[in-house]
């Protein structure tokens, strides 16, 4: 096992050199010169020479890959090429409020979807299945920019319920009474729900199918004629089972979840990562921080990719590394 | 003789054979009320995108309309009460400046502003929304179509040399798709055409070419991942040794023995995948990437409708309602084609 895990390491290294390299190529290529950008069309050659000095931009863009790739290691991506502050520290900044908004999309993905798709196999063919069946096609096809939209619009200005924009004065871990704790959870649930409904979807229609899969299966007869609840047969017996294809599932969903927060985020005006990508990708052109979170969400998906399959190793015995 | 006619009455045999398995496939489909509804979606989609040019000329008048009436300030719409703008739903836009011109903003009647030319109602400057959803649906369904066939043209061969020949290249083209699989989809698009959209690529055809080439070269790995895996079984199989003991060469066997059987799951995949370029596009569109002005896209409506989402609702909800309808029905009929191809699949 242990080895299984080291090698599954390994093979992550040349990944992550080929997505250096794809991050690398691609910010090389782009038009326009960031630091005319950063100092301005009037600046003099002098002060421009200088600054590509500074930061390696006189060298070939082979040395200039290898400085990246080094200082990458080192955790070190350089200083913004708007502001000059490290891009590491404006990416920590803004870490909290992502993972915040994220790890309550998912919670409120698998607190529906599981129940959801365990009801759906259970009472297969009625009409519980048909609507849940029917709600999570829609929720993959429905687009996040969509929904978002949609929601804003009848909770936030129509019936007025919730905040369409911004994630509140006090963050719930930062409140000292219940009020706060309201108020800021408040800002938290539309932007959470759009986040969370394509997986929640996306989850609902994988309990199921492994569900129905698992439910025709001799053990779970077995549990029947030993007379226990239909209850526990399926929740203590089957539901067991049935979730080990779902839980990968759940940890490969962090893509999705990482496309849904760019588009979240910066609807709902959520001061994240992924408005960050936004406002660095469209409005800075500023190509140090592109690649610094291209490459820190890269490198976080081939990890992810690896836990997931040692996780489900460790989770169904009947599978054998070597 | 008698030995060629029964060859050729084989011949004959098996082409019915491929029919009926053709047809078999067809028939399961057709039992399948989703699948069933999902393509005809996708056929109702697809003409009104054919037909945009005859069903959809209001796009070129609209800005007579525009003038008849000037459009509200933002004082005028924030002046405006709830009431107002619910009925804006029904109504559009046009009727809805009429009545904020007038100056009722309690009892409307709203049959009155109701207008039979504007079946959707008209966005911020008059334009008739119905049109311009028609028109949109071509640069969608544009955008599905060609994206997805660059994926399969670089996919498929790089899957199929994969699992064919194995070793060193298998390790490498895996190894890429690897890298490819490292990427948010969206995330991955949304860089790539922002960085580009500058370069020559990226102004060509007002931005289409560089939405195709990304979401085409974005979508190869997948498909590859898929042809390699049949590719791999189907090698083993008897009539692939019994083509290679004729002395057929590897490309024959490879492009007339073992790709035909991996078709299916590819057709699957390929139809689920539109529905996701579909999204993607829509999505570049909604960040003003991509496909530009003045080239109409259900993202870019989505995008201009966002400010004015509290007075004229309508005007997100149209372009909204199309894309998940589109994208709706490219996942009903990929569901479907999966199921009636491999009823072993269906739950």
């Amino acid at each position: 096992m242990l080895r299984y895990v080291i090698r599954r390491f390994l093979m992550g290294i040349p990944v992550l050199l080929g997505v250096s390299v794809v991050v690398f190529i691609l910010t090389q290529v782009a038009p326009g010169d960031p630091i005319r950008l950063m100092v301005g069309q009037a600046a003099d050659p002098e002060t421009i020479a200088n600054i590509r000095e500074k930061w390696g931009l006189d060298k070939d863009p082979l040395t200039q890959y290898f400085i990246f790739v080094r200082d990458a290691i080192k955790l070190d991506f350089g200083v913004s090429f708007r502001n000059g502050q490290p891009v590491l520290d404006l990416i920590l900044e803004r870490i909290p409020a992502t993972a915040y908004l994220g790890i309550a999309a998912i919670l409120i993905s698998i607190a529906i979807s599981i129940p959801l798709g365990v009801l759906s196999a259970v009472h297969q063919n009625t009409i519980v299945d048909n609507t849940s069946m029917g709600l999570a096609i829609v929720g993959i096809s429905a687009p996040v920019y969509f929904t978002a939209l949609l929601l804003q619009w009848f909770f936030g200005l129509h019936l007025g319920w919730f905040p369409v924009s911004g994630i509140g004065d006090v963050r719930p871990w930062e409140a000292t009474n219940i009020g706060e704790l309201v108020e800021s959870l408040r800002y938290l649930v539309l932007p959470a729900i759009v986040l969370g409904y394509p997986n929640a979807a996306m989850i609902t229609r994988l309990t199921r199918s492994s569900m129905l899969e698992v439910i025709r299966q001799d053990y779970i007869m077995v549990a029947r004629a030993k007379g226990l609840r239909e209850r526990t047969v399926i929740y203590r017996h089957a539901l067991r089972n049935a979730l080990i294809p779902v839980v990968t599932i759940v940890g490969l969903q962090f893509t999705l979840l990482v496309g849904g927060a760019v588009v979240t985020e910066t609807i709902f005006n959520w001061p994240g990562m992924g408005r960050m990508i936004i406002d660095a990708l469209i409005s800075n052109r500023d190509y140090a921080m592109i690649r610094a979170i291209t490459l820190i969400i890269a490198a976080t998906v081939v990890f992810l990719n690896i836990v997931v399959d040692v996780l489900y190793a460790l989770i169904d015995p009947r599978i054998q590394y070597s | 003789m008698y030995r060629r006619e029964s060859l050729e009455i084989r011949i004959e045999k098996a082409r019915q054979r491929r029919t009926s398995m053709f047809r078999l496939t067809l028939r399961r489909m057709m039992r399948n009320r989703n699948a069933v509804l999902g393509l005809g979606i996708v056929t109702t989609v697809s003409l009104l995108a054919i037909a945009a040019p005859i069903i959809a000329p209001k796009e070129d008048s609209s800005f007579q309309r525009f003038r008849l009436l000037p459009s509200p300030t933002q004082q005028d719409l924030s002046n405006t009460q709830e009431r107002g703008v619910i009925f804006s739903l029904i109504g559009n836009t046009y009727s809805y400046v009429r009545v904020l011109v007038s100056g009722e903003s309690g009892d409307v009647d709203i049959s009155k502003g109701l207008d039979s030319e504007h079946l959707l109602g008209t966005d911020h400057l008059g334009r008739d929304i119905l049109s311009r959803i028609v028109w949109g649906a071509q640069i969608s369904l544009l955008v599905g179509v060609v994206s997805q066939a660059i994926a399969c043209l670089i996919g498929v061969p790089l899957g199929a040399i994969s699992g064919y020949y194995g070793g060193k290249i298998d390790h490498l083209v895996m190894r890429l798709a690897d890298i490819m699989f490292s990427f948010p989809f969206l995330l991955f698009a949304i860089v790539m055409v922002a960085v580009l959209g500058d370069t020559c690529v990226g102004r060509a055809w007002g931005g289409l070419l560089l939405v195709f080439l990304v979401l085409g070269v974005i979508g190869w790995a997948p498909k590859a991942r898929l042809v390699r895996a049949s590719v791999l079984s189907i090698k083993e199989e008897e009539y692939v040794e019994a083509a290679r003991a004729m002395g057929a060469s590897n490309t024959r066997i490879i492009v007339s023995h073992i790709l035909p059987n991996c078709l299916s799951p590819i057709i699957v995949h390929t139809s689920l995948a539109m529905a996701s370029a579909i999204l993607v596009e829509a999505a570049l569109s909604f960040f003003g990437l991509g496909v530009s002005p003045p080239t109409v896209t259900w993202g870019s409506m989505l995008a201009s409708a966002r400010q004015y989402m509290r007075t004229a609702p309508h005007m997100f909800m149209a372009p909204g309602l199309a894309i998940t309808i589109t994208v709706f029905g490219f996942n009903l009929l990929g569901d479907g084609l999966r199921d009636a191809i491999d009823p072993r699949l269906k739950k």
